[in-house]
């Protein structure tokens, strides 16, 4: 399904005349407005369940204090630390420094075998790793990339078809939230649960036997 | 199950029928409505499947399953051996040298691959992997993409009692631009439909989650002497008389 597709359905549900979001006539929402709720809708499904994930090996210096994310970095799934010398497996937790010093008062200043990782005290695109490594080591991470931006110029959703109507619900939540003449909160509600159902057939797809 | 091949011409014909012939939608909306309900089927239900031959890389665990299938439900080798399934989650905690190890390994890791665990959508991982390249020794069991209704000769494989629950769905979606009063009414038809996927489906039905979405969390109703209700319970009542169904099932 395309970009083009998702927006004709949109135009649709929202009645404009359908030309593949190419215009939007009743001016109550312009084309970048709506290839930007389409584009939140898509990140914000592949965040929330995984959808995709890429995976990437990151070395890391002993005494490292700071790891640096991909660039397309929009979520971490797993992360498991391996010790370069010993190649054991130990797969990482998420803390954040608050649960780091009250668990391990040292983890900053005695480093030691991670245990866990941090990746929301530090710069965006960074994350830490608790303890700090006393061997160098590799990261395995598992992420969520940022999918292609859709443009309305007929690309292919980054997602199976099954999934397109995640997208136009919340798109759609987005448009007709806006404070305006053709706000609808009782659309909305729908619109939103419309999306918790495809992000709830998405988990239990990837949930795996667990 | 008994499968016809259903035109989109019938299916535009049965919509209009359901209506008593107030048709408040064109005919490209009819065939998108009717598409938007196919695929929300097969979402649900995984109803369309397939099985898609692979090949193994060397040492590799991941094996991606392409676009012609949304997700894998089940793995053999070509000898008929089944993988059993399990989680990236199991594999990292219970066996954690699990990503170094091979069909060579040797030890305790067996000689051909044993298990499988999804990792995304459209990818798996088996451990152990092949030491070397594996050519077609790989079977996928899975969900296929959704049949697209393109023109009226367009056909899908569906049985003669879903058909009622996909006319109905198309018409709620098609309802949708009405909104107010009409599409309000068209809801309970919405609720059908994910009871008849919860049928279809016995994940879904296991899903607490998905239960109260569709109305189907009537079990705390038969045990009132052992469970006290919750405040949970009154957000699922909120829930239901939000789509219309005041609470019953």
């Amino acid at each position: 399904m395309t970009d083009q597709q998702i927006l004709n359905e949109i135009q649709l549900a929202l009645l404009e005349p359908p030309d593949n979001g190419a215009s939007w006539p009743s001016e109550a929402w312009t084309r970048a407005e709506v290839l930007s709720a389409v584009n939140d809708s898509i990140q914000k499904l592949m965040r929330e369940t995984s959808l995709y994930v890429t995976r990437v090996e990151i070395p890391v210096l002993a005494n490292a204090t700071s790891v640096a994310l991909p660039a397309a970095w929009m979520a971490t799934a797993t992360i498991v630390w391996r010790d370069t010398a010993t190649g054991a497996r130990t797969l990482l937790g998420p803390v954040d420094a608050f649960e780091g010093d009250l668990a391990l008062p040292s983890w900053e200043t005695v480093p030691g075998a991670p245990v866990a990782y941090a990746d929301l005290d530090q710069t965006t695109l960074t994350f830490r790793l608790v303890p700090t490594p006393l061997a160098a080591g590799v990261v395995e991470l598992l992420y969520v990339a940022r999918p292609t931006v859709m443009t309305g110029e007929g690309l292919t959703l980054p997602m199976p078809d099954e999934f397109a109507s995640g997208e136009k619900y919340a798109a759609l939540s987005l448009l007709l939230n806006k404070v305006g003449r053709l706000q609808d909160p009782e659309r909305v509600a729908y619109c939103d649960r419309r999306y918790q159902l495809t992000q709830l057939a998405a988990e239990i797809m990837l949930g795996g036997y667990a | 199950m008994v499968y016809v091949a259903t035109t989109l011409a019938l299916l535009k014909v049965r919509m209009a029928e359901a209506r008593d012939t107030s048709v408040f939608w064109t005919d490209e909306e009819a065939r998108l409505a009717l598409n938007e309900a196919l695929r929300d089927w097969n979402l649900l239900t995984g109803r369309w499947r397939t099985r898609l031959t692979l090949s193994t890389l060397a040492a590799t665990p991941e094996v991606a399953l392409g676009a012609t299938m949304t997700y894998g439900m089940r793995v053999t080798l070509n000898t008929g051996a089944p993988l059993t399934p399990t989680s990236t989650l199991e594999l990292d905690l219970g066996r954690p040298t699990w990503r170094g190890e091979t069909t060579t390994s040797g030890g305790d890791v067996p000689t051909a691959p044993l298990l499988w665990a999804p990792q995304s959508l459209q990818q798996i991982v088996i451990w152990p992997p092949t030491a070397g390249i594996g050519t077609n020794n790989l079977l996928v069991d899975g969900v296929a993409a959704t049949p697209v209704l393109v023109n009226d000769g367009s056909f899908v494989d569906l049985g003669d009692e879903l058909l009622p629950v996909i006319i109905d769905y198309a018409i709620h979606c098609a309802a949708f631009k009405e909104g107010g009063a009409r599409w309000r009414a068209t809801l309970p038809a919405f609720v059908s439909f994910l009871k008849a996927a919860a049928e279809e489906n016995s994940l879904l039905k296991a899903s607490q989650a998905y239960r109260r979405f569709a109305g189907l969390d009537q079990r705390r109703f038969l045990q009132l002497v052992r469970q006290p209700g919750t405040q949970l319970d009154n957000l699922a009542t909120l829930a239901q008389q939000q789509v219309g169904q005041g609470g019953g099932a």
